[in-house]
This record gives C-alpha cells, structure tokens and sequence, in this order.
C-alpha cells in the first residue's frame, strides 16, 4: 500500500510538472520563431560563392605573376620590375584572403609550407639555387626545401637588393639569367600549387566545395554538419589569433615585452607587412558576411538569428580593426617602432576580432576542439 | 521493534546474488573495455604523457604522471583489475586496485573531468566492500567455496542508491533558468544537429530544446523512483534506453550511455539475469539459478551489514548528497565560476567558449610579456582552461613557477579572459588587476571572479 501511495504522489507530482513544463514550452517557445538559416545552405554558399573563387582568384594571380616574371626576365627594365612586383602582392593578397580557407585540401597538401614558410634562407637561396647549375624542373621544385621557395623567395628576388636599379643589375648577365629562371620557376611552382587547390574545390576535380556543402548530408570528409562547422572554425579561430598574436605582436614586441623587432615582419623586404594583415582580415569578413553578391545566407546571417547582439559587436570588431589599419600611415615594419600608440591600437583591435571567434562565435556554434576526439558530459 | 532494525531486517533479507554478479561482470567489463580504449586510440599519449603541465586538483598536486612508461604500465595494470573483477578473481583486491589506479589517472588533470569517470570511480570504491565476488565468480573455485547463491539485498540497494543520486543530482542541477526558460545549451547544440537520423529535422525548432530541457530535468529527477517501482520498472528502463540512445546518438559522450543503460539493470529483482537466461532458454529448460542448479536457500548471514557497515553507508551516501549541493556556499551564478561544479552530476548544462591571455610581468624589471595558454598547452587544455577559473589560477601558479625557475624571481601573473556562456555576449571573466599567482589556493569563494552580467539583449534576442 505505501508504495502505491508513493507511486500515486509521484505520478501527480510529474504530471503536474508536465503540464507546467507544456505550458512553459507554450509560452516560451512557441513565441519563438523556428530559425530560417539553414546551417547547410551557409556552407554551400561560403563553398560556390566565396571559396572555390577565392583559390581561383589566387591561382589567376600566380598566374599574372609567373607572366610578369617572365616579362622581367625578357627585358629587366624598372615598369617590368615594378610589374612583377604589383603582380607578387596582388597574389600574396589573394593568399592572405584565402587564409580563411585554408583548411581541407590546402590543410592536405600543406599549403602553407609550400608557398609561405616564414623565414627563408637567403644565404642558401644564392648559394645553391642562384649560384647552383641545376635545371629548376617541376620535380626539382617540389622537392625544393620551404626555406628556398613560396613568396618569400620570389619577395627576396624581387626587392631584397633594395633600389630598383640594383635589383634590375642582377637580373642581367649570366648570373642575371640564371636568377630569372629561378624567379620564374618559383612563379610557376605557386601557380602549380594555386591550380592544386582550385582544382580540387573546383566541381571537375575533387569538389571538396560540395564535400563541405553536403556536410552531413552524404559527405565523406563531414560526416555531421558540425564537423564542418568545427573544421571551419577552428582553422580561423587559429587565423585570427595569428593576424594579432604572431603577425603584429611579434614585430611589435607587444606580445613578449621586448623592444620591437620590424625583421619579424614577413614581408619586411617589400614594406608591404599592413597588406598581409589586411588582407588576412579582409578573409575573416569573407568568412563571415560572405560574397557581398551572394544570395545565400551566410555565417553572420546564422549568428544575428541566435544573437544579434553578437552579429553587431562583430561588425563593430572588424570595422575598428580596419579603421586601425588604415590610421597607420607608415610601413608596418617601421610603424612598429616609429609609431607605436598607433600600433597599440591595431593589436588591441586585431585581438578583440580573435576574442570574438574564440569566445562568442565557437560559443554560439557550439564548436568542438577538433584536433583530438574525446568523451565529454 | 525498532525502525532500525527494520530497516536492518530489509537490507539483510535474502535475495539473489545474480544481479549483483552480473553488476560485477558488466562492470569489470566496461573498465577493461574503457582502459583498452584509452591505449587504442593513442590518449594515454596526448593526454597524459604529452602535455607539458597537468590542471592538478588542489590538494592532490602530489598525484603525478609516471615516467617513461608508467602511463602505459598504469592503464595495463587497471585493465587486469577490470578484468579480475568481471571474473571474480581476487575480487576485493582487484576492486581496490581499480578504483586507485581509475581515481589516480582521474586526478592528474582537471581537464579531463568527466562526470561519468566520477562515477566510475564512486562505484569502484563501493564495489571494495561488496561481496560481489559472492556468486559466478572464480574465486568460489579458488576458494574451494560453497556459498549460497543468495545474499543479503543490501549490497543492491548501495549501488541503487548510488545511481538514484547520480540521476537526481543531474537533474536536480537542471533546474536553473539557462536549462528551463531559455533551453540553452540544448538549443546551441540542437540546432548544429539537425543532420540527426529521422527526427534532426524537429531540432531546428525552439520548441524541441524546450521539450527536450523539460523532459531530461523530468527524467533524471524522477527515473530512480520510477525503476524502483515493480510497475512501472519496465516502461522506465524503456524509457532509460530512449533517453540514452538519443544522448548518445547526439552527443560525443562516449560509453556514458551505455555504462548507464546496463547499470541500471541493478534496479530489477535481483533475479533478473536469472530470468533472462530461463527465457532464452525456453520453458522446458529447468530453472536456473544463480548455481546453475536448483533453488537452495542456505543462509548468506555472513554476508550480513554489520552496524558500523550501516554507518558507514550511511555516511557516505549522505556526503553525496551534500557535496553536489556545496555550490551553493559559493556566491553568483555556478556556471559562470565553476566553483562547487565539479563532482557534483552537473552533466552537460552549459556550452563555454572563452580566450584567455596572461601577463607575467617581472616584480624586479617590470618588464612584461604575454602568454598565450596555446603556447604551451594542448587545445583541449587550452580550450577547457580558457572559461574555467580554477583551471585558470592553476595555470597563473605554473606560469609563476616556471618564470621562477627561469629567471629567478617569481613573477607576476594576471589574467585577461573573456567568456561567452550559453550563447551570451562574452564577458570578462576575471579581474585582470589581480595577481593571479598570489592568490592561494583555497575552498573560499574567489574574489578574483568577476560577476557574470545578464544583458536584456541576451534574454530577449537570443532564441
């Protein structure tokens, strides 16, 4: 008996409680409306819309480049070194943008390694390449050491001898023509790379774009959306912790509280350091508001529906870091010593863009770590 | 007569020993398997040897990795102990062995807490003292033992209430307002899932989280009451499987579900294998006990609780019902300070993302720079410390220490964190003025922790 009675008490305090849960879920829920951003619709526009053009665009830009080198090489005047120089950070821009993208086939094939490992090796670059007798064949390059090739190097060919005249000097005579050919090798081993990639988001290659798009929906790398969600994240969490941490708290000495040092700068040789940081945010804005023509819905589109409030602070974060960038008026690698408040400024704005993906973007996306698999509760 | 010995007559009246054998080979199993998981998939590696720093717990900072290959040695050996205590073998020493061995690996790092490794480690301990080796087990041919296959129900109605605590605190912890009126984290994480098999489609509604919120707080609070209940035991375990195969299915929770699906089956009569097996064989086959021959009913009053046995129950059941109610010593919102959270069922009612940078900034020079925790730490570390603020000032005192060892002066550690919680606009979480690496270590509320603010726009917009 007492358990029946038990049991009796029991059952009307649950359904008491069910009927107080159905009229909460009434009230509170149903005032809700049911989100119209689909999660898939999000990728497959970032995929068509913004990334399969972003590694074309690179691959176009290598592909200006590897011409203008060999223009240069055919006739080293200063418009054709002036040429080939737009043309090297026209692509490197193209890279930085695409940075955001950096994940699937270019995490496969290493991309970065291949086209932008930081620093290089000028000693051994004239030493054995300039100064060596081989042919520079496609399989040469691909077994070309990082220290020797990518950006950096085509960078250090076309500016590390300072005034235009004594750049062009080189690129005459013996030695000078041996210099092209490694110039232009280097042109095309990036175009070659570019091409990889594009081809392998491209729909006639591997379409990875549709590998992404169809994330949890038959994919075979994304077995769930979030997979993908994860993937993507993570990687640009990374992007944007490098754009502030390592890209300008290094040079600056603001991360390690030392004096700052304007050689950590990558692209010191060129002065061009503010374009890889711009261009590397620019990727990020991509990554979130998607092509401007797009009609797709896209990342910010998926956050204003779950938090507006998050989407304003976001595009508030962006604008601030932009507007920082464009205060600088000098070069980065002399900004970081001779204007330094302004510097300050920039790496304040660029940490709060990574705060806001690690705390309020993968917090609303319920992003994973993904590197290693492991239980939770 | 007493009420006491009462009570005592119940726990001590005889019953089957099958279920609890069964609790003991499923058991013994789960561990081995959990161990042999560990190894497989290369964890002991990354999570254990790998990592430059642990997150010790306060007061066990002695507990350590072993060198070389300790790590290795430690998971084989807790295997074995699984695997004699799903024989029987040397049953209480395997017992023993585990639960040192499982709670040792468990307390090297916070970062690994995982509620249901907690209850592991509780059962473990319990099983010490039971006589779970009593029925089908190879101590009975080693011993040469003849017992009865009947044992007193106390050791049943311990492990009972060991997992009626288990439910009620995770459900108990589900009564707060993020879990009922905003049906957050489910929300967040529902609507990432609507890829589910079948019903994924529903995730997408507010309505789903909502429903879902309600009924895991209903479930959980409710579901022991409901398996103790001959009535309505069947319908429960229904229900037990349901919630778990959708927890599981959803969520990467690992053998959580199925530890829980199978040790449940404690709440049956205690003949249930018994009856299982008899159906599977058929009608004709002869009943089966827990011998493997017919009914006998000789007296297992060796087995009896003793008094101090009752006490002993009785204390510790009780501590665990007051440790996961210690959170409420502490001031502000349990989820945002995480202090009291741990070791008290607190299971998947909250989705934290947070950034944290440290200034170590010399006393003597003033000369300061800053630390990134992915500079030093794992992602997983990084990514549990970076909202956690114990983790967080257990990370400020090893910056201080390894600073201390490097140059000589112990530095000074602070900490800037901001963190969004349950999908609302990032705060900071700590006062980054506060010396982090002067702050000891203490069960005192932490002044450092600064008060999470609710924002209209995150009760209003958010959905």
């Amino acid at each position: 008996m007492p358990s029946t009675i038990s049991l009796r008490f029991l059952s009307a305090g649950v359904a008491a409680a069910a009927a107080a849960s159905a009229a909460v879920i009434w009230t509170t829920a149903c005032g809700s409306e049911k989100p119209v951003i689909d999660r898939n619709a999000v990728l497959r526009g970032l995929a068509d819309d913004v990334i399969v053009p972003s590694w074309k665009n690179l691959e176009s830009s290598a592909q200006v480049l590897e011409d203008a080198s060999g223009k240069l090489c055919a006739g080293p005047t200063d418009a054709a070194l002036q040429s080939a120089r737009a043309a090297w950070r026209q692509s490197r821009n193209a890279w930085f943008e695409g940075w955001a993208f950096h994940f699937g086939p270019a995490m496969d094939m290493d991309a970065k390694t291949r086209l932008d490992r930081s620093p290089i090796d000028p000693e051994r670059i004239e030493k054995d390449e300039i100064g060596g007798t081989h042919e520079f064949s496609d399989t040469y390059m691909e077994t070309l050491t990082a220290l020797k090739k990518g950006f950096l190097a085509v960078e250090y060919v076309l500016y590390d001898s300072g005034q235009p005249a004594n750049v062009l000097e080189k690129f005459t005579g013996t030695a000078g023509a041996r210099r092209c050919q490694y110039l232009t090798a280097l042109a095309k081993f990036n175009r070659t790379t570019a091409a990889s990639i594009a081809a392998k988001w491209a729909p006639g290659g591997g379409n990875f774009a549709n590998e992404l798009a169809a994330a949890g929906n038959g994919s075979a790398r994304y077995k769930l959306i979030q997979n993908a969600y994860d993937d993507l994240m993570n990687h640009n969490i990374m992007v944007a912790q490098k754009l502030s941490n390592t890209m300008l708290g290094r040079p600056s000495g603001l991360r390690d509280g030392v004096e700052p040092n304007p050689k950590l700068v990558d692209v010191w040789r060129s002065g061009t350091g503010l374009d890889d940081l711009r261009y590397g945010l620019k990727g990020l804005q991509l990554l979130y508001g998607g092509a401007p023509s797009s009609g797709a819905p896209s990342l910010r589109d998926l956050i204003a529906e779950r938090n507006p409030e998050v989407d304003k602070l976001v595009t508030q974060d962006f604008a601030a870091a932009f507007r920082a960038m464009d205060d600088l008026k000098t070069p980065l690698h002399d900004a970081v010593t001779e204007d330094k408040e302004k510097v300050k400024t920039l790496y304040a704005a660029l940490k709060a863009v990574y705060t806001r993906f690690q705390a309020d973007l993968a917090s609303l996306l319920g992003i994973t770590v993904s590197v290693l698999e492991k239980d939770n509760d | 007569m007493t009420d006491y010995d009462g009570v005592m007559r119940w726990l001590n009246r005889s019953v089957s020993g099958a279920s609890l054998a069964a609790f003991r080979i499923i058991f013994g199993l789960i561990g081995l398997a959990s161990a042999i998981r560990f190894a497989a998939n290369g964890w002991i590696q990354e999570l254990f040897i790998a990592p430059p720093m642990h997150f010790s717990y306060p007061g066990f900072e002695w507990v350590k990795v072993w060198p070389g290959i300790g790590m290795y040695v430690h998971f084989a050996v807790m295997g074995l102990a699984a695997a004699c205590i799903a024989l029987g073998l040397f049953y209480r020493l395997a017992a023993a062995a585990y639960f040192l061995l499982f709670t040792y690996a468990e307390l090297i790092d916070q970062t690994y807490y995982l509620n249901h490794y907690y209850f592991m480690s509780l059962a473990a301990f319990v099983m010490i003292f039971l006589p779970a080796d009593w029925v089908w087990s190879l101590d009975n041919w080693r011993k040469r033992r003849e017992q009865s296959p009947e044992m007193p129900f106390w050791p049943l109605a311990l492990l009972r209430a060991q997992l009626g605590l288990v439910y009620f605190f995770a459900g108990a912890a589900k009564i707060k307002s993020d879990w009922l009126f905003r049906a957050e984290p489910l929300q967040t994480w529902l609507q990432a899932r609507t890829d589910f098999p079948l019903i994924g489609e529903l995730f997408s509604w507010p309505a789903a989280a909502f429903a879902m919120s309600w009924a895991g707080m209903l479930f959980d609070l409710t579901i022991a009451f409901w398996l103790l209940n001959r009535r309505t035991r069947l319908p429960a375990y229904g229900a037990v499987i349901l919630f778990h195969l959708i927890t599981g299915g959803l969520f990467n929770i690992g053998l959580f579900p199925w530890i829980m699906t199978v040790l449940v089956l404690v709440f049956f009569e205690p003949d249930w294998p018994l009856r299982v097996w008899n159906f599977i064989r058929g009608p004709r086959a002869a009943a089966v006990t827990a011998h493997g021959q017919a009914a006998a009913s000789p007296s297992a009053s060796a087995l009896a609780l003793p008094h101090w046995g009752f006490i002993a129950a009785a204390v510790f059941l009780s501590a665990q019902a007051l440790i996961p109610l210690r959170h409420h010593l502490y001031p502000g919102n349990l989820l945002w300070t995480e202090e009291g959270f741990n070791f008290a069922w607190h299971v998947m009612i909250m989705e934290k993302s947070g950034q944290a940078d440290f200034v170590v900034r010399n006393p003597v020079t003033g000369r300061q720079r800053w630390v990134s925790p992915e500079e030093v730490l794992t992602p997983m570390q990084a990514r549990v410390m970076s909202s956690s603020p114990p983790m967080i000032h257990r990370f400020a005192h090893w910056l201080a220490e390894r600073e201390k060892q490097a140059a000589g002066v112990r530095p000074r550690v602070f900490a800037q964190v901001r963190v969004s919680l349950n999908g609302r606009v990032s705060q900071p979480l700590v006062d980054s003025s506060v010396d982090l690496a002067a702050q000891p270590f203490s069960l005192a509320p932490s002044r450092w922790i600064l008060p999470m603010h609710e924002r209209p726009d995150d009760r209003l917009a958010h959905r």
